[in-house]
């Protein structure tokens, strides 16, 4: 039986009277990366902060690893992004207080972690990113590019990790950086072990992608 | 124009991220504009003070055949008023017309045996007769009083008097020639040995008084405030800074638009104050906690002052508004403006007022170093603790458990800003105890030995002295006992009763024996009577008493003013209470108190400003961190390891810098140095900045529970 890293059923998001997603059906298996796309404002974020426990859904059901993460309280869906999910956002948000490994280890600290060992999970996740010379430097010594592979080295940096959910990963970035980038992000959730989900209006990072979710035609087959 | 069409949508944009800066902006501009206006107005009321007195100074004789008017002030004090003088005109034979010996205020002097009240006096219900003396017409104030120009303020005490009919003020002893007042009511505001000042407390403080107290107690709060109200944040404010920026403008122009911005807002705050100022409070004639009334327009001064004073802090705010960044820039660059040498002004503040105490007691820089020191720490403050704030940071991220290890690291790096709310917690901790020393001093006065006991006493004396002067005031004051004094061969003072019957009469302590049978005081009653009045009781008739001096005692009560109407017709009479007294009041005591209190409002104000930056900052932070996984709580914990130990920080330097002001203080007798009630109070007003903290804490957790 193929292992669900993320299942969503009937999902529907509302705000207010508008309608954004309804009736959406959604599943990936281990190892398997998916990307939606669609035009702003077609609820892929919204999607994707339902997925990471940010939001509830209006309705419908999403289940992370075998965690029903839309029945949970804010606080375990809290524990489940911090554990189970792997963020990367379009603006990587590091911590300027912090250096690189740091910023990396960040989450293992707060979850009592020792230190030393929290480090060196961080360095191990540099390290698999290409970056591990660069584990002592303050934020602003390196380079945008540089910036996002740390931010997936945070997002990868727990064992445990089973979804990686990413937000335009690479809007930020150039052509280049970008495609290195989002092979980085696919091989090493598949070295992991971990499933993703990758919102992004790059095509390039859809074809490099199992599948590809068009939020747009969904939506529209749903209304229709 | 462009740049004020931005800076006018940008200062009233609807954008609700605007909101709180316009809220901090203009609220400050209002503020400190007030304060501006109002610390101009005390330094005008006390200049205007400092120029009365320099007219009621007069001038001295520099021989005896220069001296026009002789002159002997006696203070006087009255129960619920306070001690003022009583001056004692005696005008040289063929100078009773000179114009240069007529006081200020008053059109001639007053006839003999005739005295002039001051207005202050009179709207208490008080009368020359009151005093044993007739009513004169000469005042210029309504009703005959000393005119305006002859007083301080509307209220205080004061009394011009001259010697009854056929008598003088004597001569020799300490009665003080004089060539007359000065032509000019300048002329002897610097106090210098040409002039005789004769003034108890004044109740408006002395020009330097009042400038040290509005820089410290006005301005410096009002500059802390106005800074941080300048810089409030505002997430639409700097997205448009950066926008420009990225879009090309030059940096210039960049800061001209957010200085338009901040003009715009500050100008949104200083006009109602301004106009508040114009109407009404320029107008006042009393002021919350202190006792005197000014003269109407005391604190008003020219309107191109007053605009000068606005534009002045507008532009302040602008130039605060717009020093630094524009664009975003490294955390650690931001880190390197904080060095531990900014620590060094705070030590400097210190050593200024260690020195004091050191110097010759003769040293004219005792007090300015003191002072010195005070404003010094109080500015400093704000500038040593980021130093101090991101030592303590380097150590708190050392530190194991995850939360404070991240507030460590964000304290170590951003301590010019995290420390901000704390400073303001030092800078009310160190006000609130620096000015309580202060003003404990002022309101401190010595014990009254004979509080408790069931009669009031009086040492008096008066001047020109005839034989049978103290049989008349005997036969006239039927409710005292007018005993004659005599010096004693050891130099105490005797105080001989006809009786023991007259003794008891007065003087009858509980368990104690006054006379033996044989009509001799006893021991007992001897040191009583003498550790009460500093006198010896016999009984038997004088044999060589002081012909200008008595011993009076009345029931619990009498005042001075009963005792003065028993000696009517005597010149110059001094009193001297020895016991059964109320407490004088100290006026300037109150103006300590209203500065004291409106700083504390202003830091008070400033400090919740402050931690409203910091709750701002921190909801942008929140929703990053709960990205990442980390927990509401953990957040919160973390918020507030950065908050809480600047605090910790400040509150100690604090307190410390009030202590060492108390300690060197009172070394030069300007403090009071009860560590305990320095430190109660302090506690007390650490204790008020922590619950505006939780209070503030709690609004925001609040806000920030129903945005998520």
């Amino acid at each position: 039986m193929v292992e669900l890293m993320l299942s969503v059923r009937e999902l529907g998001i509302s705000y207010g009277a508008t309608i954004v997603l309804s009736g959406l059906d959604l599943s990936l298996a281990r190892g398997e990366a998916v990307a939606v796309m669609g035009p702003s404002g077609s609820g892929k974020s919204s999607l994707l902060a339902c997925v990471t426990g940010m939001m509830l859904p209006t309705h419908g059901r999403v289940e992370v690893a075998g965690h029903v993460v839309s029945e949970m309280k804010a606080s375990a869906r809290t524990s489940i992004r911090r554990t189970t999910l792997g963020l990367v956002f379009q603006d990587p948000d590091l911590l300027p207080e912090l250096n690189v490994e740091e910023n990396v280890a960040l989450t293992l600290l707060f979850d009592g972690y020792r230190r030393d060992r929290a480090l060196a999970q961080a360095r191990q996740a540099l390290a698999d990113v290409g970056l591990e010379e660069h584990a002592a430097k303050r934020t602003d010594e390196i380079s945008g590019g540089q910036a996002q592979r740390v931010a997936l080295a945070r997002a990868l940096v727990r064992p445990e990790m089973s979804l990686l959910v990413a937000d335009e990963p690479t809007a930020s970035l150039d052509a280049a950086n970008a495609h290195k980038m989002i092979d980085l992000l696919l091989a090493r959730t598949r070295a992991v072990g971990a499933a993703a989900l990758i919102a992004t209006h790059d095509r390039a990072v859809a074809e490099a992608c199992d599948r590809v979710l068009m939020i747009r035609e969904l939506a529209a087959e749903v209304a229709s | 124009m462009t740049t004020v069409k931005l800076g006018w949508r940008l200062a009233f944009s609807g954008d609700v991220r605007q909101r709180w800066r316009q809220v901090s902006v203009v609220l400050a501009g209002f503020a400190v504009t007030v304060m501006v206006l109002l610390a101009l107005g005390m330094l005008q009321m006390a200049q205007e003070s400092d120029s009365r007195i320099a007219a009621r100074s007069p001038l001295w004789a520099s021989g005896p055949g220069d001296a026009r008017l002789y002159l002997s002030t006696r203070g006087l004090t009255l129960a619920g008023f306070g001690q003022f003088p009583v001056v004692w005109l005696d005008p040289v034979a063929g100078h009773e017309n000179a114009p240069a010996i007529v006081p200020p205020g008053l059109s001639r002097l007053p006839g003999p045996g005739e005295a002039v009240l001051s207005q202050g006096l009179v709207e208490h219900g008080w009368t020359a007769e009151d005093f044993g003396l007739r009513s004169s017409t000469a005042g210029e104030g309504p009703g005959g009083a000393i005119g305006s120009i002859g007083l301080s303020t509307e209220s205080e005490g004061w009394i011009y008097a001259r010697p009854a009919p056929g008598r003088s003020l004597g001569t020799g002893g300490a009665l003080l020639a004089f060539r007359g007042y000065p032509e000019s009511e300048k002329a002897g505001i610097s106090g210098g040995d040409d002039f005789g000042r004769f003034e108890t407390i004044p109740e408006v403080p002395r020009s330097s008084a009042t400038a040290l107290g509005v820089v410290w107690m006005l301005l410096a709060p009002a500059v802390f405030l106005l800074f941080g109200g300048a810089r409030a944040m505002s997430s639409v404010r700097d997205a448009r800074a950066q926008t420009l920026w990225r879009l090309g403008v030059a940096s210039g122009r960049v800061r001209l638009l957010l200085a338009t911005e901040t003009v715009l807002l500050a100008m949104a705050g200083a006009l109602p104050a301004i106009v508040l100022w114009v109407f009404m409070l320029s107008r006042v004639t009393r002021v919350p906690l202190t006792v005197a009334t000014l003269k109407p327009g005391a604190l008003s001064y020219p309107l191109w002052m007053a605009v000068s004073a606005v534009l002045v802090t507008v532009l302040a705010a602008a130039v605060f508004a717009t020093v630094g960044r524009i664009r975003d820039r490294s955390i650690s660059r931001d880190a390197r403006t904080v060095r531990p040498w900014h620590a060094i002004p705070l030590v400097v503040a210190f050593a200024m007022m260690a020195i004091g105490p050191w110097l010759s007691p003769t040293s004219g820089l005792r007090l300015p170093l003191l002072f010195g020191g005070l404003l010094l720490t109080f500015a400093a403050l704000p500038m040593a603790l980021p130093a101090l704030v991101a030592q303590l940071g380097t150590q708190l991220g050392r530190s194991s458990r995850p939360a404070i290890w991240l507030a460590g690291r964000r304290l170590a790096l951003r301590s010019a800003n995290l420390a901000r709310p704390a400073a303001m917690v030092g800078a009310l901790v160190f006000v609130a105890g620096a000015a309580f020393a202060l003003y404990d001093r002022l309101v401190a006065t010595e014990e009254n030995f004979g509080s408790n006991t069931s009669f009031a006493a009086f040492n008096v004396s008066w001047r020109d002295a005839r034989p049978g002067d103290l049989t008349a005031v005997k036969s006239l004051a039927s409710s005292l006992a007018v005993l004659p004094v005599e010096a004693a061969q050891d130099g105490s003072q005797r105080v001989p009763f006809n009786s023991c019957a007259e003794l008891q009469r007065w003087v009858h302590p509980p368990r104690i024996r006054q006379c033996t049978a044989d009509n001799i005081v006893t021991r007992e009653f001897s040191s009583y009577f003498a550790s009460m009045t500093r006198s010896t009781p016999v009984i038997g008739t004088s044999r060589n008493a002081d012909p200008a001096a008595a011993f009076v005692i009345g029931s619990f009560g009498t005042t001075e003013q009963d005792v003065m109407k028993a000696f009517a017709g005597r010149p110059a009479v001094n009193i001297n209470p020895i016991g059964g007294l109320s407490k004088t009041r100290n006026p300037q005591a109150g103006w300590m108190l209203a500065g004291w209190t409106l700083a504390s409002l202003l830091l008070t104000t400033a400090l919740i400003r402050e931690i409203g930056d910091r709750g701002l900052s921190s909801m942008r932070d929140i929703p990053h961190l709960l990205r990442l996984g980390l927990t509401r709580k953990q957040i919160d914990q973390s918020y507030r390891w950065s908050l809480l130990p600047p605090v910790a920080v400040a509150i100690p330097i604090g307190f410390a810098g009030a202590v060492f002001f108390a300690l060197l203080g009172y070394e030069l007798g300007v403090t009071i140095n009860n560590l305990g009630r320095i430190a109660l109070v302090a506690g007390i007003a650490s204790g008020i900045a922590l619950a505006t903290f939780a209070a503030v804490f709690a609004i925001q957790h609040r806000i920030a529970d129903l945005t998520e």
